[in-house]
C-alpha cells in the first residue's frame, strides 16, 4: 500500500506543468456573442448553431424587405400601365420612376452597406487580437519564421482591405448606386459607361486583394515552413546526441510542448473561426436575403415591360452583391489565415 | 462624389444639345476631357510612402509575438525537463530508501541539458557516493556539479 501511495505521488510529480492560459483566443465581440455556440459536440454542430441563430435573427428584417419589394413591383406595374397609355411622356415617367425607386431602395441599401462595413471593421479588430495569439502558438510549436511571416502578411492585408473597403469600396458603392439612378432617369451612355467602370473596378480590386493574399500565404507557407522544419530537425538531431536518459527527457519535453501547443493552437483556432463566422453571419444573411429578393423583384418587374425600372432594381441588387462581396472577402481572408495557422506544424 | 457630379453634368449637357449639332460635338469633346480629368486627379494624389514603414512595423510586431511564443514554450520545456530530472533522481533515492530534496539546474545555453544538482537530506556517505555515481552515469551531471547540503 505504501509503495502504491509513493508511486501515485511520483505519478503526480511527473504531470507536465503546461497550462492553457497563454494561447487562449480573445472573446468574440459582444454583438457576435449570442451567435457563438456555447456547447457543441462537433465542428459541424457549432456551424449549424450559428446558421440557425442567424436565420432566426433574419425574420423581422425579411418582412420589411418583402414589403419594399412588393411596393417596387406595384410601382413598376403602374409605370408600365401609364407608359402604355401615353408614350409621349415616357421621359418624365422614367425620371419619376427612377426617383421613386431610388428613394425606396437607397435607405435600406444604406443600412445594409453600414451593416457590412461594421462587420468588416469588427472582423479587422478581432483579427488584430486573434492573429498574435495564433502567431505565438505556432512559434511555440517551433514555427517562429512561418508564423512571423504569416502574421505580417495577414495583418497587412486585413489593414489594407479594411482601409480599402472603408475609403474606396463604400464611396464607390454609393457612387455606383447614384449613377444607376441617374442612368435610369437620364438614360445616357456616358453614365452607363462610368457606372460599368466603377462596377468593374470594385469587382477587380476585391478579387485581386484575395488572390494576392492567397498567393502570399501559399508562397510564405512553403518557404518559411522549410526553414522551420530544418531547424526542428537540427534540434532533434542535437537531442538524440545527448546522454540516453537526458536525451529521452529532452525529447519527451519537446514532444509534450509541441503537442500541447498544437492542442491549444487548434482550440484557439476553432474558437476564432466560430467568432469570425458569428461576426459576419448576420450581415451576410441579411444582405444575401435582400440581394436575392431584389433579383426576384427585378425578374418579376421585367415581365411588365418597363425596362429602365427593372434594370434599376437589378443594379441595386448588384450593389447588394458588392456589399456581400466586401463582407465575404474580409471574412474569407481571416478564415484562410486561421486555417493556415492551424495547419502549420501539424 | 466629384465623378458622379461631373458625369451627371456632362450627361445633362449632352442630353440638351444632342450629338449631331456642332455645339453638341464640342460638348461631347469637353465632357470627355472633363471626365478624364475628374477620374485621373484623385489617382495622382495617392502616395505609397507609408506602406514600407507599415510593413517594417508589422515585421517588428511579428518577431515580437513569435519570440513571446517561443519564450513561453522554452519556459514550459525548462519546467518539464527540471521536474522530470528531479523525479528521476527522487525515484532512485526512494528505491535506495533515502529521504532527500532535489533541485536541478539547467544549462540554458545548451538545449536546457541538466548541468548541476543541489541535494539536501541526511544521507550516509556510502549512499551519497552511490547516488552521485548514478546521477553522473545516467544524467551526465559531473560529481563536482553535485552539491550536497
Amino acid at each position: 500500500m505504501r509503495k502504491f501511495i509513493v508511486l501515485l505521488l511520483m505519478g503526480f510529480f511527473l504531470i507536465q506543468p503546461v497550462s492553457a492560459t497563454e494561447f487562449t483566443a480573445p472573446a468574440a465581440p459582444e454583438s457576435a456573442q449570442k451567435f457563438m455556440p456555447s456547447e457543441q459536440e462537433t465542428f459541424a454542430d457549432g456551424l449549424w448553431y450559428i446558421i440557425k441563430s442567424a436565420v432566426s435573427a433574419l425574420q423581422p428584417g425579411l418582412a420589411d424587405a418583402s414589403g419594399i419589394c412588393l411596393s417596387l413591383i406595384a410601382i413598376v406595374l403602374l409605370v408600365s400601365i401609364l407608359n402604355s397609355f401615353s408614350e409621349s411622356s415616357a421621359g418624365v415617367l422614367r425620371l419619376v420612376a427612377a426617383i421613386v425607386i431610388g428613394l425606396l431602395l437607397l435607405e435600406p441599401a444604406n443600412s445594409l452597406i453600414s451593416l457590412g462595413t461594421n462587420a468588416v471593421i469588427e472582423l479587422s479588430e478581432y483579427g488584430k487580437l486573434m492573429i498574435p495569439v495564433m502567431t505565438a502558438a505556432v512559434a511555440a510549436q517551433g514555427g517562429a519564421t512561418t508564423s512571423a511571416a504569416l502574421y505580417t502578411g495577414t495583418i497587412f492585408f486585413i489593414t489594407l482591405l479594411t482601409a480599402f473597403i472603408t475609403r474606396f469600396i463604400i464611396p464607390a458603392l454609393y457612387i455606383y448606386l447614384c449613377l444607376c439612378v441617374a442612368n435610369c432617369a437620364l438614360e445616357q451612355d456616358m453614365l452607363k459607361q462610368v457606372r460599368d467602370f466603377v462596377k468593374w473596378l470594385m469587382t477587380w480590386s476585391l478579387k485581386w486583394v484575395l488572390y494576392i493574399f492567397t498567393g502570399y500565404i501559399s508562397i510564405t507557407g512553403v518557404i518559411s515552413g522549410t526553414v522551420d522544419a530544418s531547424a526542428l530537425k537540427a534540434a532533434k538531431i542535437g537531442i538524440s546526441g545527448a546522454v540516453p536518459v537526458v536525451g529521452s527527457i529532452l525529447s519527451d519535453a519537446a514532444e509534450t510542448i509541441l503537442v500541447s501547443a498544437g492542442v491549444m493552437k487548434n482550440a484557439a483556432g476553432v474558437y476564432g473561426i466560430f467568432a469570425v463566422l458569428a461576426i459576419c453571419v448576420v450581415p451576410f444573411v441579411q444582405i444575401g436575403a435582400h440581394y436575392l429578393l431584389l433579383k426576384l423583384t427585378s425578374a418579376v418587374s421585367g415581365v411588365f415591360g418597363h425596362k429602365p425600372s427593372a434594370e434599376l432594381i437589378q443594379d441595386f441588387s448588384t450593389g447588394m452583391g458588392f456589399a456581400l462581396a466586401m463582407t465575404g472577402t474580409a471574412c474569407m481572408l481571416l478564415l484562410i489565415s486561421l486555417v493556415c495557422y492551424m495547419k502549420m506544424m501539424g | 462624389m466629384r465623378i458622379v457630379a461631373a458625369a451627371i453634368v456632362c450627361a445633362v449637357a449632352r442630353g440638351l444639345l444632342g450629338n449631331k449639332t456642332p455645339a453638341g460635338r464640342v460638348v461631347t469633346l469637353v465632357s470627355g476631357i472633363l471626365m478624364a480629368i475628374t477620374v485621373i486627379t484623385p489617382l495622382s494624389n495617392i502616395t505609397f510612402s507609408g506602406i514600407s514603414n507599415f510593413w517594417d512595423d508589422l515585421s517588428e510586431d511579428a518577431s515580437k509575438y513569435a519570440q513571446e511564443g517561443a519564450y513561453i514554450a522554452e519556459q514550459r520545456e525548462k519546467d518539464i525537463i527540471k521536474s522530470q530530472t528531479e523525479a528521476y533522481i527522487l525515484d532512485k533515492a526512494n528505491r535506495m530508501g533515502l529521504q532527500i530534496a532535489v533541485e536541478v539546474e539547467l544549462d540554458g545555453h545548451n538545449r536546457n541539458i541538466p548541468c548541476g544538482v543541489v541535494i539536501s537530506g541526511n544521507v550516509s556517505p556510502y549512499s551519497q557516493i552511490q547516488l552521485e555515481s548514478y546521477i553522473e552515469q545516467t544524467l551526465g551531471i559531473a560529481k563536482e556539479n553535485q552539491e550536497w547540503k
